[in-house]
């Protein structure tokens, strides 16, 4: 399909609503990591650390892929 | 790697001399898919922090989550504890950016502009649009040799109302743009207007894409560095920014 067209792909693109479901933003010590629900299990990966402290980029903990656990869950 | 940095490896070893078995190399399987890479160094307090203004600049409208993007409402309270925290001396902003919302974008320039800290920009593959000011902001950028920037007119998406008044304030808007580049860098009005309007540099579109030595020369941009460059001027700056200790009698 080729789309020629002035509007915007949104509009012909929905959004759906599910994309935005499952990420969640969690406060850390020193900054925000933002963790996603990993399918049913209602487990969780880190996907990003928000924080201006590099040295929290090297912490193993907070690397994007590791499993996040809250918790009062 | 250091295994004995790892304590659930080393303890699913038990003794070092005993088999190698699966354990420990599915430990690094799980840390290769999470990373790329075994084992991250270590190393003390820092009193630089710095900010990475990557993506699509977010405004008001949150964007699909599919797009990389930077929202003001985390780099602001970021950059205002580094403010207010004393341990923190100096902050490097690095910037990837595509552009994005015009008043988010000002606003995060102003908010770097205005910090009492030391701060520098780098700018990184590329610092487009309302990355401009952004990368001007600070007391003193750089910019990788490879990196560009792209200079051009405000524009709007999504409906317009088609009357003159808002031709008017998409001018206005232009201008705020305009004056902070112009007041935080070197680069002159006409100059940067110039570039901004100038046709023939953008394929079938108006504006510039200044690359790297291009932003040196055009006085919007100090320097041309990367990484290591940007923390040696940051260090310096520090060090002026910090009350002299020689005067204690």
């Amino acid at each position: 399909m080729i789309l020629y067209t002035y509007q915007a792909q949104e509009l012909i693109f929905p959004v759906q609503d599910t994309e935005y479901e499952g990420v969640e933003m969690v406060d850390i010590p020193g900054g925000q990591l933002q963790v996603q629900r990993q399918g049913e299990d209602n487990s969780y990966r880190v996907v990003r650390l928000l924080s201006t402290d590099p040295n929290l980029y090297l912490d193993e903990r907070y690397q994007p892929g590791q499993p996040y656990f809250f918790d009062n869950r | 790697m250091n295994n004995k940095s790892n304590p659930q490896m080393s303890q699913d070893q038990g003794s070092p001399n005993q088999d190698q078995g699966k354990s420990p190399k599915e430990g690094i399987l799980d840390k290769i898919q999470q990373l790329g890479q075994t084992n991250v160094p270590q190393m003390e307090q820092s009193n630089i922090h710095m900010v990475t203004i990557i993506g699509q600049i977010e405004g008001h409208m949150q964007l699909p989550p599919q797009n990389k993007t930077t929202k003001y409402e985390h780099i602001i309270p970021q950059l205002v504890a580094a403010e207010q925290n004393p341990k923190i001396e100096g902050m490097l902003i690095i910037l990837n950016t595509v552009g994005g919302d015009v008043e988010a974008g000002l606003a995060l320039a102003e908010m770097i502009s205005s910090m009492s800290k030391p701060t520098v920009t780098l700018v990184l593959g590329g610092g487009h649009s309302i990355g401009v000011p952004i990368a001007v902001a600070s007391n003193y950028s750089f910019i990788a040799e490879s990196a560009t920037m792209t200079i051009h007119p405000v524009r709007l998406t999504g409906l317009v109302i088609g009357v003159p008044q808002t031709f008017e304030y998409l001018d206005k808007m232009q201008d705020r743009v305009i004056s902070f580049v112009t007041k935080h860098s070197s680069i002159t009005e006409e100059t940067f207007k110039e570039l901004m309007m100038s046709k023939g540099n953008l394929t079938r579109d108006i504006g510039t894409n200044v690359v790297g030595k291009d932003a040196v020369e055009y006085g919007i941009i100090n320097e041309i560095g990367g990484l290591g460059p940007a923390i040696k001027k940051l260090n310096e700056l520090i060090q002026e920014n910090k009350p002299s200790e020689d005067v204690v009698q």
